[in-house]
């Protein structure tokens, strides 16, 4: 009897296994994939509404929709240079319902400059590069400088009263802007002068003439 | 903008002058040799998501951006997609690590903070 008991309780056993077992291999098996997307997909923009990042999401969502056959929702998540957004999509689960539109400005910068509670390289998937292309450096034609040698030295005679544009992502690019304008355009350093230019975009602003 | 005189274009931030204002020089004409600066957008999702489903995103784009209408609509906002080899999710890794190993130290040498 207690054998017997012993070979049942055996035999359970087994069965738990093996029902375990299957329970593993159905998830493998029935990957996501095979019924996804499944339901909306959230993009989150990480700037407000109106912007490039935006124009591009709209333009991207209802092709993509098409193609998945769900809807794309866009989500503008502004502040913080794009770092709310960002980090809400790190945060998100990884099934493909929340995907991140992005620049070198939350995936690049915002590592430098700000204390991060997501690793930008590590907490992310790639999916697809979409679009690149350089900036125009542009100034109101009443500025006195024929050419950017002369537009380089009148910003660092004139930086005190020089007001750059940027593209709305928050107060720090601005501040930035002054930073970089203080620190390294008086050192006649050419290269943070690029990092100044990185974050003001009204010069990309300026890239659609 | 610029064509209007609205504003003064002074040099594009790449090696070769664009396509489309064949006028305005490049930095490195301009005196700012290598002050090549592109601005880049990509799709990104979580740490751990299926390679199938990225497949499917990536897909999705890819048809997206196949689109004439969508290739049209860039246009107009001055956006150009890149080729179709690159939409991948290796090329947007590339041109993001290039972009880290380029600015992080320039950030840091010039102690920007966000404020």
């Amino acid at each position: 009897m207690r054998r017997m008991m012993r070979r049942m309780k055996r035999s359970q056993r087994a069965c738990a296994i093996g029902i375990a077992l299957a329970a593993i291999l159905g998830s493998i098996g029935s990957a996501p994939a095979e019924i996804y997307p499944s339901r909306p997909i959230t993009m989150i923009v990480p700037y407000p509404a109106g912007g490039l990042f935006d124009a591009l999401a709209r333009i991207l969502a209802e092709p993509m929709r098409a193609a998945l056959a769900q809807t794309v929702v866009i989500e503008n998540v502004g502040g913080a240079g794009g770092s709310i957004a960002v980090g809400r999509v790190a945060r998100a689960a990884p099934d493909g319902y929340t995907v991140a539109i992005g620049s070198a400005d939350q995936f690049v910068v915002n590592a430098a400059i700000y204390s991060l509670p997501y690793d930008v390289v590590n907490d992310f998937e790639p999916v697809a590069l979409v679009m690149s292309g350089p900036l125009l450096i542009v100034s109101k034609t009443a500025v006195p400088a024929a050419n950017l040698k002369e537009l380089m030295a009148w910003l660092k005679a004139n930086h005190a009263q020089v007001t750059q544009g940027h593209n709305g992502s928050g107060g720090h690019s601005t501040s930035v802007a002054s930073n970089c304008n203080a620190s390294s355009v008086q050192a006649g350093n050419s290269y943070p002068i690029a990092a100044l230019l990185r974050r003001c975009r009204t010069w990309s602003a300026a890239a659609s003439m | 903008m610029v064509q209007s005189g609205l504003l003064r274009a002074y040099a594009v931030t790449d090696a070769t002058r664009l396509t489309s204002a064949p006028d305005i020089p490049t930095v490195d004409e301009a005196g700012f040799p290598q002050l090549h600066i592109s601005v880049w957008g990509g799709l990104f999702v979580p740490k751990g998501t299926p390679k199938s489903v990225i497949a499917k995103l990536n897909a999705a784009t890819t048809i997206a951006l196949a689109d004439p209408a969508v290739r049209r609509q860039l246009a107009n906002i001055g956006q150009e997609v890149v080729p179709r080899e690159q939409q991948t999710p290796e090329a947007l890794a590339a041109v993001q690590r290039a972009d880290i190993e380029k600015w992080w130290p320039i950030i840091k040498a010039a102690n920007i903070k966000a404020e």
